[in-house]
């Protein structure tokens, strides 16, 4: 091969220097695309902020936001592994109410030293993933299914522990704290859960272990023709989430200050599935990606607090999270059509 | 019938069933299409040629209106014309235009009424399927398209022909059953890509059928000789640009090859004999399993063995029993004098075999990944720390590979999808040769790849048996086949019937031998 055929035959360069207008537009598409949802985020502030302007833009409020919000945002992590190698794991919310109420009852029912207790929550999380897990990779089952079948069962078993009563006496302060601490102003929860997220999104972009949920997401079997163990990697993708899912109820905890059994469940969980989607459209579109998903359960907080503050009714949280879930599902399936250059069904 | 001038100078012609003018497509990455224009006349056949990513596919998707061509050009058929923009699925069905893309969608799991049903609707009523009337209509359509099939078979366990002709019987329908009334033109973008050779001929068969009974078929393959036969006109794009249309006799394969690459090329040609060592590098005895019968032979160090057969003679089933991804029930394979067991790709790969599979988009693309994470999926070890992905590492050595194999991509990192079919097939031949294998598998390894890129790719391969790799490779192409190999094993039934090398492995006697063995296989 001679290099002036190479170069007659390899890449498209042309273009570069005289750029077309049809491709200018696109590239303006482009970056309005990338940049869509935090451009949006920041439209919401503004507009809630003339509208409420004492109580809306308050660093007060912003640190309400940030605090409630990092549970969830934890949560929507958890979702991400399983959903990179193209399962759900619907158990998350369900997961999160369990390991609070493991956490809670260790202190409170066992008077445990709270890193025990966090451990034990933690570790219920772990313990929960690896069934489900087990139940997926090894028997086979469909993960939606099975998550759901595990998730009421978890919920069965948590109302027959504390008979639907919160489990809030002898919380350590040094967990409960933990809501009104702060790092450099910024509430502590908030740190932790980024800390979290910058961990999540380095497994998840810089590791092979997310390279290869990513291989088996994106095509099973030729996956497996490349060598990959489908099945153990498939049942670490349901532990790393069963791993945050506990973190995060231990997160609950500290927020809350104590283990409620009427937190979890797929109400809980829909906010984070929203988040998932929506960050899927965002940043790095057509792909679930970590700082589109913090965005996007930021987005869907501020937006149900101000509408709180607007005097909506509780009512209007049900209805905002669901309609954002079916948006940000359809909204993620076309621009990952876009990308790939494939056609919807149907003409 | 008016022919266009040279370098695409069309004479407008009146009784063309199709007249493009001005076709462009611009993608991010570039300009796939570019000012294309030519016609097609009723009752021929018209080849569209060209490298891979030249725009074959995309100018057939942008006249089907799925993916609409940038404004500025016209399509005409018949009386009806229409600007580029406004070109949809809709305009293209009213207008008699019908198409078989590249992979066409069939449903697995349905069976072939069913898919049948699926382009034209369900008769019945009120959702109420009206099987018998169903199963009536399939059999009419299939007995006039003379396709020997059941209509409640499941459309698996088709033989690869028959599904490719049921696509286009599909394609041809129209919603009032009456077959070819308003179909003016039909769009073929390789349909043989993935036939063995005996295949193609009933599917060319019945492609000729169609053109004589006055349909304008626009005809894309790779294959040049199968073109030669069954075209009466040519249209050649390189790069997005039309190159020439031209009536096809009178032009020889190496004026098509010409037109093609850009300059001539010469033959695939076999090395002389000197590189083989006698090291054996794989011996399988007595290996036994589904189609496979006591099936023996060895693979020298430095030697291209191929292994010739009739679709469903287990040629597949051999490499995929030594990648560990087919279950046999008898026999051993010896691995550079070790006895190995294969239960897995992880084991073969651990071994050093590497397996480029028959199905790309089933077994070995990943569609919606980065054109770089699918040259090194196989092969992250060495670019990894402790699990850590070395960015830099990944992308000079993607960038290595994209330029060693002329993969045409508008950037490392667009997504698999983007790319066309041979590119993306030239992406899976780099992942696997990356590993620097001590035996390759390849089956198939050269469907839907352009002759240049094919020249290229036997290059590399060569390149690394002169350093000591064994090759095991399948394919339909029987010229290929001799031409690379040192020697081919003619498969029949499961069995090995015949051995040829040396100066009698010819295309014409590969072909005498396959279809000699076929009476005898039980
Ligand atoms: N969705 C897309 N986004 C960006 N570029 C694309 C997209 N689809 C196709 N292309 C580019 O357009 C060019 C033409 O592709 P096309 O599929 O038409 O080639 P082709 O002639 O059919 O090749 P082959 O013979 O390999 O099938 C290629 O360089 C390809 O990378
Ligand atoms: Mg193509």
């Amino acid at each position: 091969m001679t290099s002036a055929d190479v170069s007659e035959r390899t890449q498209i360069a042309e273009g570069a220097s005289s750029v077309p207008p049809a491709n200018r537009h696109r590239a303006a598409l482009e970056v309005a695309e990338r940049l869509g949802l935090p451009l949006l985020f920041l439209a919401l502030i503004v507009v809630f902020s003339i509208l409420r302007p004492e109580t809306f833009p308050t660093l007060a409020n912003a640190r309400t936001i940030a605090t409630s919000q990092a549970v969830m945002a934890v949560s929507a992590l958890a979702l991400l592994f399983p959903l990179l190698a193209g399962r759900f794991d619907i158990s998350v919310g369900a997961n999160v109410g369990t390991a609070s109420i493991a956490t809670a009852a260790a202190m409170s029912n066992h008077h445990l030293p709270v890193a025990i207790a966090a451990g034990i929550g933690v570790l219920c999380g772990c313990l929960i993933g690896l069934v489900n897990g087990i139940l997926v990779a090894y028997f086979g089952i469909d993960s939606i299914i099975c998550t759901i079948g595990v998730a009421t069962v978890l919920g069965g078993v948590v109302f027959a522990y504390t008979d639907g009563i919160p489990v809030s006496a002898g919380i350590s302060p040094t967990l409960t704290n933990l809501s009104i601490q702060r790092v450099v102003g910024i509430p502590a929860l908030f740190v932790i859960m980024v800390v979290l997220a910058l961990t999540v999104w380095a497994v998840m972009a810089r590791f092979t272990f997310g390279r290869q949920l990513a291989a088996i997401g994106s095509n099973e079997v030729a996956a497996r023709l490349t060598g990959l163990p489908i099945r153990r990697l498939v049942l670490l993708s349901f532990v790393c989430s069963g791993l945050l899912s506990g973190g995060a109820g231990v997160m609950l905890v500290a927020a809350q200050g104590n283990g409620n059994p009427q937190v979890g469940g797929i109400a809980f969980l829909l906010p984070a599935l929203a988040a998932v989607f929506l960050g899927a459209t965002t940043i790095f579109p057509g792909r679930y990606n970590v700082p589109g998903t913090v965005i996007a359960i930021l987005f869907v907080g501020t937006a149900v607090s101000g509408l709180t503050l607007m005097g909506a009714q509780t009512w209007i949280t049900d209805v905002f999270n669901g309609t954002a879930v079916i948006v940000a599902v359809g909204a993620a399936a076309a621009f990952r059509r876009r990308r790939t250059g494939q056609q919807a069904l149907g003409h | 019938m008016a022919d266009s001038g040279p370098r695409g100078v069309t004479v407008v012609s009146s009784d063309a069933a199709l007249t493009l003018e001005g076709f462009s497509k611009t993608y991010p990455g570039g300009k796939a299409l570019d000012d294309v224009g030519f016609q097609i006349f009723p009752g021929s056949v018209h080849a569209l040629l060209g490298g891979n990513g030249s725009g074959k596919s995309t100018l057939v998707k942008s006249l089907a209106g799925v993916q609409p061509a940038d404004p500025g050009g016209w399509l005409s058929a018949g009386s009806a014309t229409v600007a580029t923009e406004h070109l949809s699925p809709t305009w293209a069905r009213r207008h008699g235009l019908r198409f078989v893309h590249q992979n066409p969608a069939v449903f697995p799991g349905l069976t072939v009424a069913e898919n049948i049903a699926m382009g034209s609707g369900f008769p019945g009523r009120l959702g109420v399927v009206a099987r018998r009337q169903l199963r009536r209509r399939t059999q009419d359509l299939l007995d006039r398209f003379d396709i020997g099939v059941e209509p409640n078979e499941l459309i698996d366990d088709l033989r690869p022909a028959d599904r490719t002709m049921l696509a286009i019987a599909r394609a041809l329908q129209s919603p009032t059953h009456d077959v070819s009334a308003a179909i003016s033109v039909l769009v073929l973008d390789e349909p043989t890509a993935a036939l063995p050779e005996e295949e193609v001929a009933v599917l060319l068969a019945s492609i000729r059928r169609t053109a004589k009974a006055g349909v304008a078929v626009l005809y894309i393959s790779h294959r040049l000789d199968e073109v030669m036969e069954i075209s009466d006109r040519v249209t050649v794009l390189r790069d997005g640009r039309h190159v020439v249309t031209e009536p096809m006799v009178g032009l020889a394969e190496s004026d098509l090859v010409t037109y093609i690459v850009g300059r001539p090329l010469g033959q695939l040609r076999r090395e002389s004999k000197r590189r083989s060592t006698k090291q054996t590098v794989v011996e399988v005895s007595h290996m036994s399993g589904g189609p496979l019968r006591d099936v023996s032979f060895r693979v020298h160090e430095g030697e291209i063995v191929g292994i010739a057969g009739l679709l469903g003679s287990g040629r597949s089933e051999i490499l995929r029993a030594l990648f560990g991804s087919y279950p046999v029930t008898g026999g051993t394979v010896k691995l550079q004098g070790k006895s190995v067991a294969l239960r897995s790709a992880a084991q073969a790969m651990a071994r050093g075999i590497a397996h480029v599979p028959e199905n790309r988009d089933a077994e070995s693309s990943f569609p919606d990944q980065p054109v770089q994470h699918n040259i090194t999926a196989a092969n992250l070890s060495p670019l990894t720390r402790l699990g850590w992905i070395k960015d830099a590492v990944e992308q000079r050595l993607a960038r290595e590979a994209v330029k060693a194999f002329r993969i045409k991509a508008p950037d490392q990192a667009a997504p698999m999808s983007s790319l066309s079919g041979g590119n993306q097939q030239k992406v899976v031949l780099a992942r696997w040769l990356s590993r620097k294998p001590v035996l390759l598998l390849l089956d198939e390894p050269t469907q839907g790849v352009d002759v240049g890129a094919r020249a290229d790719a036997y290059d590399i391969v060569r390149t690394a048996v002169s350093e000591g790799l064994s090759v095991l490779v399948v394919s339909s192409d029987l010229e290929e086949l001799a031409a690379i190999s040192d020697r081919v094993v003619i498969l029949s039934g499961g069995r090995i019937k015949a051995e040829v090398s040396g100066p009698e492995l010819t295309h014409h006697r590969l072909t005498e031998l396959i279809f000699s063995t076929k009476e005898l296989a039980p």
